[in-house]
């Protein structure tokens, strides 16, 4: 399901126009955004949690040249579905 | 910082910027996340713009070994969930750290198996660790010239401390990386795979710093910044009292000039 069917099925479980959905959808990945940018983890029930982790820097070797290089450090978004989510799809 | 985001909060977030009512917010929020399951369940891929994509994966089971017995299982076959950042996110959320670059480093010595692997938390965690250990080794290793080597460090490291006085955050840290370095002098005419692993550890302490530098020097400028607005401000006031004085009593300041 790509984003325009997403919006349109959202549409149909809100009852609501296309226009107002994706509006809808935009103001939570929006706000969704911002928290996790501050460095906040959001935590939805029955779905799960987004939560952004520091990754230290590292070194690393490309296998072909041997070359050596120093990896600097990240933040990156992960997502851990709930226990019960997890079940349902086993 | 560091808070968790639950959907009560989000819910009133929702409200208050948007100004959606209680019912409104807990439905956008409810069945935004309950299709994304129903779309997984039916379609087991949802991309969604902004976020990122959601995806089912099969697993196929596989022989692994109970922690808690020691026996060995089989982890049945099963599908989970996997979540790939949106790109755009991705780079938002790493923007903090946005101005690092890869380092090619550079290596003088042939390569050895050993050196493959140099984990990070091992050079940068445990220096002091490491520094011990080695200085342990050697004495192992050594016997008999075990009394006059912590001599030798003794004086490197104040040597070096007299050196560098002026620098304030010169701790523990190089203290022990001056041991290890005084050690890697020792040894690096039997084995010469060592030294990159020191100058590793050295570009990672160094950059470490510049951060460090870095986050001061941005307080400082916030600091000067509120500065020149005081400053400006003030003058501002200055120049409108003496307008002030001016048109009131000009016979007052003719009085004062001349």
């Amino acid at each position: 399901m790509n984003n325009k069917e997403f919006i349109e099925a959202y549409s149909r479980d809100l009852g609501c126009s296309t226009t107002e959905a994706s509006a809808l959808a935009e103001r939570i990945v929006s706000v969704l955004t911002r928290e996790l940018q501050e460095g906040n983890s959001v935590c939805i029930q029955d779905f799960g949690t987004f939560e952004v982790k520091k990754k230290m820097e590292r070194i690393s070797v490309i296998p072909s040249t041997q070359q050596r290089i120093l990896v600097p450090p990240k933040l990156v978004l992960g997502f851990k579905p709930s226990v019960g989510l997890k079940e349902k799809m086993k | 910082m560091n808070e968790k985001l639950y959907k009560e909060e989000f819910r009133n977030i929702l409200k208050r910027e948007y100004g959606m009512s209680e019912r409104e917010a807990a439905d956008a929020l409810n069945k935004f996340f309950s299709l994304v399951i129903k779309a997984l369940e039916e379609e087991r891929y949802v991309k969604i713009k902004g976020l990122g994509i959601f995806k089912l994966i099969d697993v196929e089971s596989r022989k692994s070994v109970d922690v808690n017995t020691g026996e060995g299982i089989e982890i049945p076959e099963h599908r989970k969930i996997s979540y790939t950042v949106d790109s755009s996110l991705k780079e938002l959320i790493n923007r903090p750290f946005a101005h690092f670059e890869v380092i090619e480093l550079k290596q003088d010595s042939p390569m050895e198996e050993g050196m493959v692997e140099v984990q990070p938390t091992d050079i940068v965690v445990d220096d002091e660790k490491v520094a011990s250990e080695n200085l342990e080794n050697t004495e192992m290793e050594d016997g008999v010239e075990v009394k006059e080597e912590p001599v030798v460090v003794e004086d490197a490291n104040g040597g070096v401390k007299t050196d560098i006085e002026a620098e304030e955050e010169i701790s523990e840290k190089n203290e022990s990386e001056d041991v290890e370095q005084t050690e890697c002098e020792e040894s690096m005419d039997e084995n010469r795979p060592f030294q990159p692993k020191e100058q590793v550890r050295r570009k990672l302490i160094d950059r470490r710093e510049n951060w460090r530098e870095m986050e001061l020097e941005m307080e400082k400028e916030e600091r000067s910044n509120k500065m020149t607005l005081l400053t400006i401000s003030l003058f501002m006031f200055l120049l409108m009292l003496m307008g002030l004085l001016f048109i009131l009593a000009p016979e007052f300041l003719e009085e004062i000039f001349y």
